[in-house]
């Protein structure tokens, strides 16, 4: 178990690494720089440069991209993430994230929670009475999901809850004034987790139906019954605790999915957290600002998928990783 | 007197009907209502955005300033957008576009899986390690932060917009979504080449004295074509929502082309005043995807009955 982990974190800190190269020189092999677009209100085209240039060997951009990619990585080992250029310009990175990190954190845990929730029953309803009305309805549903743009869904939900009937709030976590009201944070909250659950609760349904369908025909299964276990004993003790495996790898593997869905709702729904921070700062060339949220986006990845394999082993005692 | 002969022999009696494999398929494709509704969906929505030029009541970007944010009419089917452009003629040529984009970048990614896949599991080893662990980083990656970045980097690249003019954004696109689109596919692939390379009429065709190269493409990888065909399938309509999220995000197809996505970036803006300008493009991107779902899903039962769940 040990020879396990060790192996692990260290694949991980190498793929993270390779991850860093490969994200630090994209974002920096666009020659001439970040700053070419802009030209900072200069009345020429000489000043503009000038400006640019100033700009870059203040950033240290004018040296060569090795040694400021290992500048770069020497800082990041210890939590500095370099200082924002141009979303909050001069503050230091870290800080950023740290005041988005929590409403990110809570956006996307509260997704996951609920999306299970749903998922969960419906899944196991489904695999129970297969081909049943239920099973057809809860089949279309996922059909639905899986086929639906996420951001138009949130824009709809916008348009019908926000606009048209103002029964909640259109964006933003608080109202301004309100910051202790639960009342308050949960009806902001309820649009976002609603958008970022959808596509989830369509996937882990069908894949609850038929992981739960492939245990039901176990013989275990069939002596439980015969033993004369209530139906619904068997299917929620002897059944669901099997076929409850593989749904655990499958939510360390949407960890990705579950972030990339935070980048496009918060976008829509202005929630302040790292997504909407990760997409101000591609919009505006904050490199430092996407740097660092793609390598927190990353760790996040990784380590999801470590915790899923390591539950996997605790959850199931039939796996052993040598 | 006279014998009474025996009945002919019946060779009706005995054989069976010759049916081709693609028979086959389609016999059981045809039992599947949805499927064929899919395919039906999508046949027609495709032909309308391929003839957009002759049978658009205007052209993508012809404005009508005394009619901005029209509400459906009679000159005007679904409304008129925040410049006065009819959006019906709209959605046609933005069709073109998503639906190309997703084409070609489902194909881009299928030939590069395919080849991924196949060297990988055939010849094994240390190539077999070298690709695909390089697949698995490349799965494990956070796949939309990267996109955004990569399509915006690109952008900003002034070569490639001297180069590509309009179609900069076009091009863009198509290349990260493929860059980021191959993986499934060469998964798919390694392990049906992997069961498929022990089996005899490989061993035969090696025996025969075929090159790898023969035994790979001639053999081997027709031989899985079905779940490739499944994944081409749904694929494509995966790819279709991808284009849309970035176009609304502002990082996918930028005017003038329009995309069913790029329709909707900006929308937020004008959704208090003419809410249905939301609607109509997002509508389409569920019709076309549910149409690709359900046909994709007919399709596997019809190519594979094994793999039916």
């Amino acid at each position: 178990m040990r020879a396990f982990l060790l192996r692990r974190l260290l694949q991980n800190a190498i793929l993270l690494l390779f991850i860093s190269v490969i994200v630090y020189g994209i974002l920096y092999l666009v020659p001439g720089g970040p700053f070419d677009q802009l030209n900072f209100g200069a009345t020429s085209a000489t000043a503009a440069a000038a400006q640019v240039k100033r700009l870059n060997e203040l950033l240290g951009l004018d040296r060569p991209l090795y040694e400021r990619y290992w500048n770069w990585l020497t800082k990041a080992l210890v939590g500095d993430w370099g200082m924002s250029w141009t979303v909050a310009f001069g503050q230091p990175v870290g800080r950023l994230i740290e005041s988005r990190l929590g409403n990110t954190l809570l956006l996307m845990g509260l997704s996951a929670v609920f999306s299970l929730a749903i998922a969960l029953p419906i899944g196991i309803i489904s695999a129970v009475r297969p081909y049943s009305i239920w099973d057809y309805l809860i089949t279309a549903f996922s059909f639905f999901g899986l086929s639906m743009p996420t951001f138009w869904f949130g824009v709809m939900m916008l348009i019908i809850f926000s606009v048209v009937l103002g029964w909640l709030p259109a964006g933003g976590a608080i109202t301004p004034g309100k910051a202790d009201d639960i009342v308050d944070r949960i009806r902001h909250l309820i649009m976002p987790v609603v958008v970022l659950s959808l596509v989830q609760v369509a996937g882990q349904s069908r894949f609850i139906r038929s992981s739960m369908l492939e245990v039901l025909k176990q013989d275990y299964i069939r002596t439980a019954r015969a033993k004369g276990v209530p139906w619904a004993r068997v299917v929620l003790t002897h059944g669901l605790r099997n076929a409850i495996l593989p749904v655990i790898t499958l939510l360390g593997l949407e960890i990705p999915q579950l972030f990339g869905g935070a980048i496009i709702t918060e976008t829509i729904f202005t929630w302040p957290g790292m997504g909407r921070l990760f997409f101000e700062g591609i919009s505006r060339n904050d490199w430092p600002v996407v740097q660092a949220i793609t390598m927190l986006s990353a760790i996040l990845v990784v380590g999801g998928n470590l915790l899923a394999d390591l539950a996997y082993a605790v959850v199931d005692p039939r796996i052993r990783y040598e | 007197m006279t014998v009474p002969m025996p009945p002919a022999f019946d060779d009706d009696i005995l054989a069976t009907e010759e049916v081709s494999q693609a028979r086959l398929v389609w016999r059981r494709f045809r039992r599947h209502r949805l499927g064929l509704l899919g395919i039906t969906v999508i046949g027609v929505i495709a032909l309308a955005c391929i003839l957009a030029p002759w049978i658009a009541p205007y052209t993508f970007d012809k404005p009508d300033t005394s009619n901005i944010m029209g509400t459906p009419s009679a000159s005007h089917w679904l409304g008129t957008d925040e410049l006065g452009r009819d959006v019906l003629s709209r959605l046609l040529y933005a069709g073109r576009i998503s639906l190309l984009v997703s084409l070609v970048a489902t194909m881009l990614s299928i030939v590069i899986g395919v080849l991924v896949g196949s060297i990988a599991a055939y010849f094994g080893g240390a190539l077999d390690t070298l690709l695909m662990r390089f697949t698995d980083i490349m799965l494990s990656l956070p796949s939309l932060p990267l996109l955004l970045i990569f399509s915006k980097t690109l952008r900003d690249f002034g070569p490639l917009r001297r180069a590509l003019g309009d179609n900069t954004s076009v091009v863009i696109i198509i290349t990260v979504l493929t860059i980021f689109g191959w993986m499934n596919v060469a998964r798919l692939v390694y392990g049906s080449v992997l069961s498929l390379k022990a089996r005899e009429f490989t061993e035969a065709s090696r025996a025969l004295g075929a090159s790898s190269f023969r035994i790979i493409f001639t053999h081997l990888v027709p031989n899985s074509a079905a779940p490739i065909i499944v994944a081409m399938t749904l694929g494509i309509g995966s790819r279709i929502i991808a284009e849309a999220s970035l176009s609304f995000l502002g990082l996918g197809i930028v005017p003038p082309n329009p995309s069913w996505g790029s329709m909707l970036s900006g929308v937020q803006a004008y959704m208090f005043r003419n809410p249905w300008l939301a609607f109509y493009p997002g509508l389409t991107i569920l019709i076309v995807v549910l149409a690709i779902n359900f046909a994709g899903d007919a399709l596997r039962d019809a190519l594979d009955p094994r793999l039916k769940n």
